[in-house]
């Protein structure tokens, strides 16, 4: 989608709260929202409620949208890593992680059963590490990890200047690999 | 979830609250400070009356301003200072707020009812509340905080102007509420959250400068608090050297809990509550 | 690692659901603000604690006009006389009730609660505006028809002259709750309008007259247009906006 079609969905949905529209547009970051939070659960049913719940959050608040100060795309994910990392510090989500049987995790099809587990646990391990990091890293590490977007990008989503959050990662990184070391 | 996010607000160049950073999952916290330490201003950006200067507070991840009419749906308030018309009677007047929150009309009578029976003010339902103490004010307040059955309740100072057994009622109240909702109350009196609050906030210095379990609280004071009997000749010399949290007069004795200083042989060791560390945090 | 996609299907499924719930709503207009309202409070609602408000604008305004008329009654320049009076004074009736409603709304004890509902104080002050604007109109119209047939002087250009100032002042008073926080600019600007077309007719009647009589109706009609068009859309700029207490 070009960024005109983009901006007219958009005002759409402002203006006339079009149905179409924002289904069109819904559609159009579908794939890519979802990557991002399926990355961080491994779960094909959890991402697909993040991904609703994402979307969600960002059509209530459009009206407030002001695509002068930032685009589109910035500001889904700006709403898609609050969330995550609300999801991932939430009581009720460590409770579920520390009893969850292992039989119900949903795995993907291809590959031996323990790698895939064990890619799952393993997932599951760093979710609770960065979860216990201050808001900011962790937006940090999940953008840059599981988004895959570049420092620039990243800084614009959270409205920081770039060279923070270089420092902050490099220094987050340290951190995690001189502890990892340790144990 | 509701989030506050490194949150500085200031009034020109006064600062009022700074860098303020509190998580609120369902449950009572209890906000607990002196007057004037910020208590009133963080309800205010608590409930979009007023907005940080700097920061962020985030509901589910979303910042509340954006969220703007869904957010007020979510909220139940009560001020300080409960504004009412005097002509109008309990059941016109939160009838009124119902229709403002935009209830659904067929349900209000129902609720409204329940409510007044909630706070115990269903017999004078049609008399005007011109004629009302400030606690039956009060209640009335917290009933038309409770209309929309909010996920997110914040009562500030809700037990001012209580009497004892008016605030027994509040408590209980509140804790039959906090089951799948935030309540928040501010206090400076701590007995009005000791029993029924999950969590403590105290402010200080416009900084929360602790956030944790009541039991969390009294644990650190545990060793530090002792009781005393003095006759009460001896009492100026005693509090010159050691930190007096509360006295109790019987005859020509005085009955002490202290802290700090050395202790006599005399003194027993108390079990501390969450007054005595109200007490020491604040002198 | 690699991402598993749910199939095309359950995308769309979960589009669909998306854009269900969010129940993505039209941005109000005038019109859909004021049937919204209306529909979901009812009028007794919105106006619950402005009949005080109302009735001492209208006490206040009525006495001015008798006086008003009492006074054209025995005098030489009737026409002229009414036009100035009529240009001068028929913003007064709109001040009067909106900013003592505006005031008593923002000053009320129950201030805070009802910025705190989902309708909040701000929307019943835009819808209050609106009835206000319309009812002020409406008296000020009647008005100058009743001292055009009282005195039988020509009602058009009166009525004319009167709507017109009317509608310059309802624009400035939209725009100053849009912009500015305190009412205290309106007052100073009535009080500057009414103290400066006074003293203008006492000084040069003359040309004061003939300037108000000079422009011809079809010009006022005109003004009176666009000045409602102006007001109209400020409005549904008001009504749009987010509300919230601060800044009000």
């Amino acid at each position: 989608m070009n960024d005109q079609k983009e901006a007219f969905l958009i005002r759409r949905i402002q203006r006339q709260g079009d149905r179409q529209a924002a289904e069109e547009l819904v559609s159009a970051y579908y794939r890519e929202i979802y990557a991002f939070a399926y990355r961080q659960t491994g779960d094909v049913d959890a991402a697909m409620d993040l991904t609703q719940e994402i979307f969600l959050a960002a059509l209530q608040s459009i009206q407030r949208y002001d695509p002068k100060r930032a685009g589109f795309r910035t500001w889904l994910y700006r709403i898609a890593s609050h969330k995550l990392t609300d999801l991932f510090r939430s009581p009720a989500y460590r409770l579920r992680q520390s009893t969850i049987p292992i039989e119900e995790l949903s795995l993907p099809d291809d590959g031996s059963p323990e790698e895939q587990w064990l890619e799952a646990d393993q997932l599951r391990q760093i979710q609770l590490r960065i979860a216990d990091l201050p808001d900011e890293i962790q937006s940090i590490l999940r953008l840059r990890f599981y988004g895959e977007a570049g420092f620039r990008q990243i800084a614009e989503i959270l409205a920081l200047p770039e060279g923070t959050v270089k420092t902050k990662y490099y220094t987050t990184i340290r951190m995690l690999r001189e502890e990892a070391n340790r144990q | 979830m509701l989030k506050v996010c490194d949150v500085t607000k200031r009034y020109g160049k006064f600062t009022v609250l700074e860098h303020i950073d509190l998580e609120f999952t369902p449950g009572v916290y209890g906000l607990l400070a002196p007057n004037g330490a910020g208590k009133t201003t963080l309800m205010k950006l608590l409930t979009t009356l007023a907005f940080p200067t700097e920061g962020e507070i985030r509901y589910d991840g979303v910042e509340i301003r954006t969220m703007n009419a869904a957010y007020r749906e979510l909220l139940g308030y009560l001020p300080q200072q409960m504004g009412y018309y005097p002509n109008q009677s309990p059941i016109q007047f939160l009838s009124y707020l119902a229709a403002l929150k935009g209830m659904d009309r067929k349900l209000v009578p129902d609720r409204v009812e329940g409510l007044l029976e909630l706070v115990g003010l269903l017999d004078v339902k049609r008399k005007k509340m011109r004629t009302f103490s400030g606690g039956m004010i009060q209640r009335v307040g917290i009933a038309q905080a409770l209309l929309n059955d909010p996920k997110i309740l914040i009562l500030d100072e809700p037990t001012a102007g209580l009497d004892p057994s008016e605030r027994v009622r509040f408590r209980n109240i509140i804790a039959g509420l906090s089951k799948d909702r935030i309540v928040i109350l501010s206090t400076h009196i701590v007995s009005d959250v000791e029993s029924v609050a999950n969590r403590i906030v105290f402010l200080k210095d416009h900084q929360v400068a602790l956030e944790a379990a009541p039991e969390e609280i009294c644990l650190t004071m545990r060793g530090k608090v002792f009781e005393i009997s003095l006759p009460d000749t001896e009492l100026p010399r005693f509090e010159q050297s050691h930190r007096v949290l509360s006295i109790r007069q019987e005859h020509n004795w005085v009955h002490l809990r202290f802290t700090d200083g050395d202790i006599p042989a005399e003194a027993v060791p108390a079990e501390p509550t969450l007054e005595d560390a109200f007490l020491v945090f604040f002198r | 690692m690699s991402v598993i996609y749910p199939s095309d299907k359950q995308i769309q499924a979960s589009v669909q659901n998306i854009c269900e719930k969010a129940s993505l709503t039209r941005r109000p207009n005038l019109i859909s603000f004021l049937r919204d309202m209306s529909r979901n409070l009812g009028l007794r609602q919105i106006f619950t604690g402005t009949w005080d408000v109302i009735l001492i604008s209208c006490m206040l305004f009525g006495l001015a006009a008798v006086i008003g008329a009492l006074d054209l009654r025995h005098s030489v320049h009737q026409l002229q006389k009414a036009s100035v009076f009529l240009f001068a004074f028929s913003p007064v009736f709109l001040f009067l009730l909106f900013s003592l409603s505006l005031w008593k709304e923002v000053e009320g004890t129950s201030y805070p609660i009802k910025m705190t509902c989902l309708y909040t104080a701000r929307h019943l002050i835009a819808f209050r505006v609106f009835c206000i604007t319309c009812c002020s109109f409406a008296v000020v119209g009647l008005y100058a028809l009743f001292l055009s047939a009282f005195l039988g002087l020509p009602g058009l250009p009166l009525l004319c002259v009167s709507l017109s100032s009317l509608f310059l002042y309802s624009l400035l008073q939209i725009q100053t709750v849009l912009s500015v926080r305190s009412n205290l600019t309106v007052c100073g600007v009535l009080a500057v309008w009414v103290f400066g077309n006074c003293v203008g007719s006492q000084l040069w009647p003359e040309i004061y007259w003939e300037l108000l009589q000079a422009v011809p109706a079809a010009a006022w009609v005109l003004v009176d247009l666009l000045l409602a068009l102006m007001f109209c859309n400020r409005y549904g700029i008001y009504v749009r906006r987010v509300c919230y207490a601060e800044g009000l």
